[in-house]
């Protein structure tokens, strides 16, 4: 049948036009001799986001491994405290496996940022290791600094392509996120410490990073991804 | 059975740049009036295979160059449940073709190191003739596999018809006009084939006294130019770059060879930066293609030649002549042009075809970086298929060229995957 806006003769496979999108009358999808297969994108989408979790979690527990390792070892050269990598490996991947894919593919102005973001980071950190003394202010600088510098970049590449509602919407999507991983990376820092000090704050950090974890999970099988995905993609 | 065989020029790039998420592929397509039967493909498939070995290996890795080792393994067909020209890891030893069916609907995908769309289609053509006959519709006796001298025509043609003597070309590689679709990692590979009748469409270009071919590739770059004009009422929008048509030749028959391995070239057509009609496109897209014989095509060859034959380019391993050539490759290589375009003509196929072939399709598959569509268009059977292959769910290019031919007067049938 023919697409009135297109003039074309839609294959009776589509019940949409698939130039424009229009519904096409007379047309009733059934398999006809030139339709594709459906995809099935569901169990697509779970091979990617299992490996992506599975790399999540291995790098997770070597960090972790590595803190204990470095804490437990009295005679560990500069008394380094591995967390500050750990902190910048678990930032950068999340960001880049866990969401940056979907959301800003081909994007080089993102690349480009995160891989400054991550050499900056290992700077501070060798910095710090010099002074022979890790500062608290890192915790807070390097967040502040990434949260700032991913929302400005990415208002930056929206407003490019004049769609200021998206580029509203998003930059508060990261920014939600950047706050999220700032409280997680300060709640981190405390269970790391947590023979240091008071146990109360330990347990609420705890809690916290379980419902930070919790919002990625929901995040990414919700269908929230799927539908901001979508809604840039329009 | 030879232990390894040597990859041709182009093979040489296209095994360097393949990585784990993308590679060079492009996919021939017969829609049959019947159901496919797996079995039978399977069987038309290994006996296909007993002749064609080369088309049976892996990729390797060299000191100096990567080179192809004879695969053990069968080649099983599968049902089609990806998305078309989806990834090959070629990287990872697997075989470097696929044979795909799904309905009514026989696919092979092949690998742009093993061979072009020229060679493809031998090969093709082989295995569908096989399939018919086993099916019982074609009688055995024109089989296309004893008209190929296998040895003779298994050779690096690039090499044997470069005269290096002749100059080279120089091409000058301004960037191109990209098309800014959005495109999503979780998207697949987007085909839109349009199908139009050869003989309209021949009596249209004959009345513009052009061929059909470069009718298309007039549309396509005019569709372009409309588009980026419908895009630069946005602010920021890229004004300067130039409509570049990547047009792909196929030099079998300019040189006289039937190789079974790479052997084409290609020329950017560039559309000059003034106001354009569809009938002043046309116009400069038949000086254009004036300009292209075979004195150029010589040329481009010994470019190609040449280029590998430097002593830098025989002496630094693999290890690090890869990344680099991967460097240049993503830099340059596919923002030459807007939209790359392979005109295969009239299927050159047996006679039974036409009583059990509906029609014949061919894609090319999705550049690395920069270009978003690819074209091309095969003829059979009196009906011409325009095929655009994209990364993005986005039609606007697609939707303009189409409407084009349909203001044209021509009757356009539209299936997407
Ligand atoms: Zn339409």
């Amino acid at each position: 049948m023919k697409c009135n806006t297109c003039c074309v003769n839609v294959d009776s496979s589509h019940t949409n036009c698939p130039l424009c999108g229009n519904i096409v009358l007379g047309n009733d999808g059934c398999q006809s001799v030139l339709s594709y297969c459906k995809v099935d994108i569901g169990s697509l989408k779970k091979e990617v986001r299992t490996l992506k979790y599975r790399w999540l979690l291995i790098c997770i527990f070597i960090l972790v491994l590595l803190n204990f390792y470095t804490k437990s070892n009295p005679n560990f050269a500069y008394k380094t405290e591995i967390f500050w990598f750990s902190f910048s490996i678990f930032f950068y991947l999340l960001i880049k496996e866990v969401f940056l894919p979907a959301f800003f593919s081909k994007r080089v102005i993102w690349r480009d940022c995160i891989k400054a973001l991550m050499i900056m980071s290992v700077m501070l950190v060798f910095i710090d290791i010099q002074n022979s003394s890790l500062t608290w202010s890192i915790a807070f600088v390097l967040p502040i600094l990434a949260g700032f510098c991913s929302v400005l970049c990415f208002a930056i590449v929206k407003l490019f392509e004049q769609e200021l509602l998206n580029a509203i919407f998003f930059s508060i999507v990261l920014a939600v996120f950047n706050i999220f991983l700032f409280f997680a990376n300060i709640c981190l820092l405390f269970i790391f410490n947590w023979y240091k000090i008071n146990l109360t704050i330990v347990f609420v950090s705890l809690c916290i990073c379980l419902s930070v974890f919790l919002y990625f999970v929901l995040f990414e099988y919700s269908g929230l991804k799927d539908s901001t995905e979508a809604k840039l993609h329009v | 059975m030879t232990s390894w065989y040597k990859l041709d020029n182009v093979g040489h790039l296209y095994a360097c740049v393949a990585n784990s998420k993308w590679s060079g592929i492009f996919r021939l397509s017969a829609v049959l009036q019947q159901k496919v039967n797996q079995n039978i493909l399977q069987q038309a498939l290994d006996c296909t295979m007993s002749k064609f070995d080369f088309h049976n290996v892996r990729l390797r890795s060299g000191i100096f160059w990567h080179y192809f080792e004879p695969n053990k393994k069968k080649i099983v067909v599968q049902n089609e449940c990806n998305y078309p020209c989806s990834l090959m890891d070629v990287n990872r030893q697997r075989h470097l073709l696929r044979v795909l069916y799904h309905n009514c609907r026989i696919s092979v995908e092949f690998f742009h190191a093993i061979c072009d769309g020229g060679g493809g289609w031998l090969f093709f053509n082989c295995l569908l003739h096989k399939y018919l006959v086993l099916c019982g519709h074609c009688d055995g006796l024109d089989d296309c596999i004893k008209f190929i001298d296998y040895d003779k025509e298994n050779f690096d043609a690039f090499k044997s018809t470069a005269d290096l003597h002749f100059g080279k070309l120089c091409r000058k590689t301004p960037k191109a006009y990209l098309i800014d679709y959005k495109t999503c990692q979780s998207d697949g590979y987007w085909l839109t084939h349009g199908e139009m009748n050869t003989n309209l469409l021949k009596a249209l270009a004959k009345k513009y006294s052009v061929k059909v071919g470069q009718l298309l590739t007039a549309v396509l770059a005019f569709g372009i130019y409309l588009y980026k004009q419908d895009r630069s009422k946005k602010l920021f929008a890229k004004k300067n770059e130039p409509v570049v048509v990547n047009v792909s030749y196929d030099l079998r028959k300019k040189f006289g060879v039937s190789a079974l391995r790479n052997f084409f070239s290609y020329a950017l057509f560039e559309l000059s930066d003034k106001k354009h009609t569809l009938d002043s496109v046309i116009a400069e897209v038949a000086d254009f293609y004036k300009k292209i014989d075979s004195d150029y095509l010589l040329k481009a060859i010994n470019t190609n030649v040449r280029d590998q034959q430097k002593l830098f380019n025989r002496l630094v391993p693999l290890c690090i002549k890869k990344p680099l050539i991967n460097y240049a490759y993503n830099a340059w290589g596919e923002k030459l042009a807007s939209i790359s375009f392979s005109n295969y003509g009239n299927a050159d196929v047996p006679a039974c075809f036409a009583n059990h072939i509906v029609r014949l399709e061919s894609a090319n598959g999705v550049a690395k970086v920069g270009r978003v569509l690819e074209c091309s268009s095969v003829s059979f059977n009196d009906k011409t298929v325009l095929t655009f292959c994209s990364k993005s769910k986005d039609t606007l290019v697609e939707r303009i060229v189409f409407g084009q031919l349909v203001e044209l007067g021509l009757q356009v049938g539209v299936v997407r995957n």
